[in-house]
This record gives C-alpha cells, structure tokens and sequence, in this order.
C-alpha cells in the first residue's frame, strides 16, 4: 500500500514538473500581456507581472476593433467546418464504398493538390475568386478551402475499415443511399467526424495567408490578420499582439477540452496528426 | 437519430440565415455608393501611429472632395509586398500604396509626370536624398512622404555612472579611435551589460562604410566596389567592436533583438534609427538621448524612406495623382511627418517643431543634412536587394571568424552578377 503511494507521488511530481515545463511559454504570454510596455522590456524578466494591467487589452479591443474581428473568426469557423464536414464525409463515404471507374484516379488527383503549396497556386486561385465575385466577401475565406484533401483522406481511410456487411444488412432493410448515409455511415465515423471538426477549427481559426489575399476590406478582417497588422517595418508592438493572443487562445482551448476524447482516439485511429 | 437530422437542418438554417444576413450588408454598402463616387484601395502599413494620422488626412481630403473615399488596408509589413504583387497580377491592382523602396514592384507604378506642369519644379521641393527613391528614369513614380536616418541612442543613467560625456554639438563628434574608447568606458564602469546594440540590418552596416568614404557601388551604379579599402576598413572596424565585446555578437551571430537590449537597460547606446523614437517615449523607463554617430574620415548617416505609389492599372488614375500631390504638398506633408515624429522629405519642412522629443529630431534631421545622395542611389540600386543579403552574410562570416573582411568583400564582389 505505502509502496503503491510512493511510487504514485513520484510519478504525480514528475507528471506536475512536466507539465509546468510544457505550459511555460503559453503562461508566459498570459503574465507577459498583463504587464505594462516598460515592465515587458525590463532586465531581468519578471515571472509575474509587478502591476497587473488590463491596458493591453483594453486598446486591443478599442483601437484594433478586436470584437469585430473575433465575430468574423468565429462566423468563418463555424460556418467552413460545417460545410467542411458535409463536403468530406460525403465525398470520403463515396471514394470509400462505391467501386465506379476512374475512383482511385480521382482520389489521388485529390491527393495530389496536397503536394503543390498554396504560394504557387495563390494568383490562380486569386483570379477563379475574383471571377466568382467572393473575393473581398466573408464566402471566399470560407468556402474556398473547405472541400480539404486531408479531410476526404481521413475520412475515406476510416469509412474503408467500416465492414461492407453493414450497408448491405441496411439495404436489405429496405434503407435507400440516403439513409444509409444518415443511419449507419455518419452514426459510425462519429471519432474520426470529431477529429476532422478539430483540425478543420484548428486550420480555419490559424489560416493567415488565404484571408491575406482574399480580403481587403479591414472590416472582414480575422483575428490571425488582425494580430499581424501588428508588426511594422522596424517595430513590434507587443503589448496588444499578445494580449489579442491570448484571448485568441482560449475558443481553442474550449474546442480542444471538449472534443480532447475523440481527438486522441482519431489519431490513434488513422495515424494522421497534422 | 432524429437528433442529427434536427442539428443538420439547423447547420442549415443557420447558415441561410447567416448569408442572408451578409447578403444585406454588402448591397447596402453598394446602395451607398452614387455614381460618380470612388474609393481609392490604400495598401498600407504601420510602424507606429502613421496609419492614424493618415486616416485623418484622408478624411480631410473627403470633406473637400465628397466623392472620393478611402478603404485603407491595413497590412503587416512582412506581407506588403505578397499582397501588392498578388492583386497586381490577378488583375484586381490597387489604387494607392506606401511602401519601404519602389524596386520590387516598379513596372506597375502609376508616372506622375503627365500630371506635373513642371517636372523639375515638384523634384527641387523634395531634399536631395529623397528624389532617387521615386525618380527612374524619365519617370516619377511615386511621391517620397518621409525620410528615415540611422543614428545613436544612448542611456543617459550609463554615461552619468560612467562619467562619459557624449558630444553636445557637431564640433565635438567623436572619431572612430574616440568612440571605441567610449564604449570601453561605458562598458566598464556602469551597469550596462553591452556597450552597443547595433541593428542586424545591412543597410545599419553600411553606415559605417559611407562614414569612412567607401561605398557600395561605383559612382555610376554599374559595378560594386564593396571589396575597396575603405569598405574593408569599416568591416576590420565592426569585427573590433565584436571582438572587444562592445557589441554583443549574439545580435549578428544569433538573432538577438537590438531593441530589446536597449530598451531593457542592458545596452548602454543603439546603433539604430529615428523610427524608435515613438517607442522609446512609451516604453523606457530610463533617460536616453540622441547623439551624433562618429565620424571617420566624414560624417555620414544612411537616408531610408517611405514612398506613396499609385498603380498603372488602377481604374481612377486622375483622382489618384490628385491626392498624391496633396498629400505630397507642405501643409499636408507637415502634418504627416509631425504627428507621426518622421523626418519630411520636404526642403521646406526641413526644420519643424516635433511635439515629441523635438531636440532628438534635430539630431537626426543634422545627420541626414550632412549625408550625401550617395548612399540612397546605392540603396535604391536595382541589384541590392540581392547585394544585400550578400553583404549581411558575408558580414556574418568575418564577424564569426571563418574568413577575413579582405577575403569575404572579395567573394562578395565575384559571386554577384550585375543586371542592368
């Protein structure tokens, strides 16, 4: 019993000191936006801020029109991860199960637009946006990148283990596609849905360089752009940068706590992280 | 079951809902617009408080003129030019931008010659460092709105410990041999961790060339004449302070931040530039100063500047050479330069009273007086964007000790095949 609780504490001590290592730098973002501009810069660092200041914040949110932005990161979310799913479990169940000609070529052409990076495909895409009439329009950040390869991938990979047996035993039920899709396909991919719905978050909520180019009015900027209007040519201004940080931190971690279950369980899964 | 087809539909609803909701804005914002009103697309860019000052100039200029309205785009510097250049080939040019030097994106800047009574006349308004940024050729491509100067910032608590005086007045500069001295003493009997901070930035570099007579290309821009004696003095000279540990070579050598250093008390003096003056009003908690960079065989600073460029496929080039020679006349450029604490490009603006740090302004304002126009042609040489990450390597190189200053300008000046 005294052995069991000794080795319990040692293991809670280095599990404690671990995690203290691990969440330094982001506990350090939190303490360093609490801190005035002179005390930021001051020599040596101080852990915790000497006068806890919530001026970072309040200029964030006045001058930068923090809240309009965060509406526009959340509204794009949102929205792209919905459609995002509804595009990927699809066309994922499609490339999965149906045997039409032609199937494996389309997968890897969808594979294939993994390969190219999205700085030489940015002007092509940029002139299709423009046709479209969505560029400068919330709709081009969102509907653009929401059809991901990775997302088919993942999801063709994981409806593929699901047994053949099972649609069949639905049909002879009488279920048409439809409902198999509903009933039996959705039902069951449920992990590796929840997976996709992080990492779709994940991506939309970090995306910079596509709402560069595809938004020029400041309104419909995102937070990722707006943190970065904080740089100039010679100087950082660090005070609003990272308090904007740190409140774009925490829907992340919200969305990060709620799903962290199937999260693991998707990667273990599928062996794709990222 | 019944569960998911309920949060399905209302995933739908709410995103009909949602876009009809967008929908409405966008055409009332369209509804807004009569016909003959224009908005001029403004890419831009902030150090400090310029966007704000300029957001009221533009407004001002809307009073005058109701039918002409800005949309400023705000747009990290680091991405400035991936957003210019991709909106210029896709066929969606903007109207307005600022930018930091016109040799990337020269081919698609609005000439402003056509709009000039006299060509001569509007270049003779601007200072002499100022008129190669936007002149090429026959062509004036842009409107110069403020100058950058490098000097020195020093803090004053480390001198006082130290019992260092700085030069008062231009007589007194400090030589190179002085300088050195100066440093050694501030280093040692203060509690400055560094003498110097000294920005990793070629262009930072290259004032030490200039103030030693040398240069960077010939005196008619067509071949580089980095590797002569002169230039490899300054270079022997910048690897000395390294090595005496007067500047800390983790700035050059590992990325450290200049600022930083300086802002924090560890660096007694900043090698560095008028931009900061804004942020260390705000920011240090300390007494600094301005004083003059030393001389070597010349006194000599580096000029920088800022430019604003119209587009030659913007759709509303009349109304864009209009505001720029507004924006570009003295009044407007006063104001400009003022409030954001720039130095003008203007001759006639060349002695304004700063609400901020005034006296520091001066400094720099002197500094720029006595440069020559040579190190602005050189910088605004179309061959130094590639020049000048050679220079900072091969800077890099001696500063680490792999090879001599001699032996890495010469390498310098082999490896770069001139385009003219």
């Amino acid at each position: 019993m005294t052995q069991n609780k000794k080795s319990q504490w040692l293991i809670y001590t280095i599990l404690i000191i671990l995690s203290v290592f691990m969440l330094f730098p982001v506990l350090w973002v939190l303490s360093s936006s609490l801190k005035s501009g002179t005390e930021l810069f001051s020599w040596p660092p101080t852990i915790f801020p000497n006068d806890i200041t919530f001026d970072n914040y309040i200029s964030a949110f006045k001058e930068a029109n923090f809240g309009r932005y965060l509406f526009n990161t959340v509204f794009v979310t949102i929205v792209a991860t919905a459609l995002t799913l509804i595009i990927n479990t699809m066309s994922g169940y499609a490339l999965a199960k149906f045997r039409f000609k032609g199937s494996t070529v389309i997968l890897i052409l969808f594979l294939s637009t993994l390969m190219i990076p999205l700085e030489a495909l940015m002007i092509p895409m940029f002139v299709v946006l423009k046709t479209l009439g969505l560029y400068n329009s919330i709709w081009g950040i969102i509907i653009p990148p929401a059809a991901t390869p990775t997302g088919v991938f993942l999801i063709r990979q994981y409806i593929l283990s699901l047994p053949d047996e099972m649609i069949e035993a639905a049909k002879m039920d009488g279920a048409n596609e439809w409902q198999v899709f509903m009933k039996v396909i959705i039902p069951l991919s449920a992990p590796v849905i929840a997976t996709l719905t992080i990492f779709s978050v994940m991506w939309r909520w970090q995306d910079y360089i596509w709402p560069l180019i595809a938004i020029s009015d400041t309104r419909l900027y995102t937070l990722e752009l707006a943190i970065a209007n904080f740089v100039g040519e010679y100087s950082v201004d660090w005070g609003p940068l990272l308090a904007m940080a740190v409140v774009t931190m925490v829907p992340m971690i919200i969305v990060f706590l709620f799903f962290q279950r199937f999260f693991v369980q998707g990667i273990m899964a599928t062996g794709v992280k990222e | 079951m019944k569960n998911k087809i309920y949060l399905l539909s209302m995933v739908l609803g709410l995103f009909i809902l949602l876009s009809a909701c967008s929908d409405n804005s966008d055409s009332t914002s369209s509804d807004g617009e009569g016909e003959d009103e224009v908005t001029l697309d403004v890419i831009w860019f902030s150090d400090g408080n310029e966007g704000e000052v300029f957001k009221e100039i533009t407004d001002k200029y809307t009073e005058e003129n109701p039918n002409i309205k800005f949309n400023i785009i705000d747009t990290p510097y680091d991405d400035l030019m991936t957003r210019i250049r991709t909106r210029v080939s896709g066929g969606d040019a903007p109207d307005l931008a600022r930018i930091s030097g016109v040799n990337h994106v020269q081919e698609a800047l609005l000439d402003l010659s056509p709009y000039l009574e006299d060509k001569q006349a509007f270049l003779d308004e601007f200072v002499d460092v100022a008129i190669p940024t936007v002149e090429r050729g026959d062509k004036i491509i842009g409107i110069p709105t403020d100058v950058t100067a490098h000097g020195l910032f020093y803090n004053k608590e480390h001198f006082e410990q130290a019992g260092v005086e700085v030069p008062q007045s231009t007589e007194d500069v400090w030589n190179w041999e002085e300088f050195k001295q100066a440093l050694t003493q501030v280093k040692e009997n203060s509690d400055a961790r560094f003498a110097l901070a000294y920005d990793l930035s070629p262009s930072r570099y290259s004032t030490l060339i200039y103030q030693n007579g040398g240069s960077i290309f010939s005196d008619d821009q067509q071949s580089l004449v980095i590797n002569n004696s002169e230039s490899v003095e300054a270079l022997e000279y910048f690897k000395d302070l390294h090595d005496q540990e007067l500047i800390p070579s983790s700035i050059w050598l590992g990325g450290e931040n200049p600022n930083s250093l300086f802002r924090s008390g560890q660096a007694a003096m900043h090698f560095s530039g008028n931009w900061n003056i804004q942020s260390y009003e705000e920011n240090a908690d300390f007494e600094w100063g301005v004083t003059y960079m030393p001389e070597g065989s010349q006194r000599s600073s580096v000029a920088g500047g800022k430019q604003i460029v119209g587009f030659n496929d913007s759709e509303h080039k009349d109304a864009v050479a209009d505001f720029l020679l507004y924006f570009s006349s003295q009044e407007v450029n006063a104001e400009f330069v003022k409030e954001s604490s720039f130095l003008s490009t203007r001759a006639d603006n060349a002695e304004l009273d700063y609400e901020v740090r005034s006296e520091e302004m001066k400094v720099f304002a002197d500094e720029l007086a006595v440069t020559s126009e040579l190190p602005t042609l050189d910088w605004e040489n179309p061959n130094m964007p590639s020049v000048e990450t050679l220079i900072t390597e091969n800077v890099q190189k001696v500063l680490s000790g792999d090879i001599e200053p001699q032996e890495a300008m010469d390498e310098l000046v082999d490896n770069v095949e001139l385009e003219n």
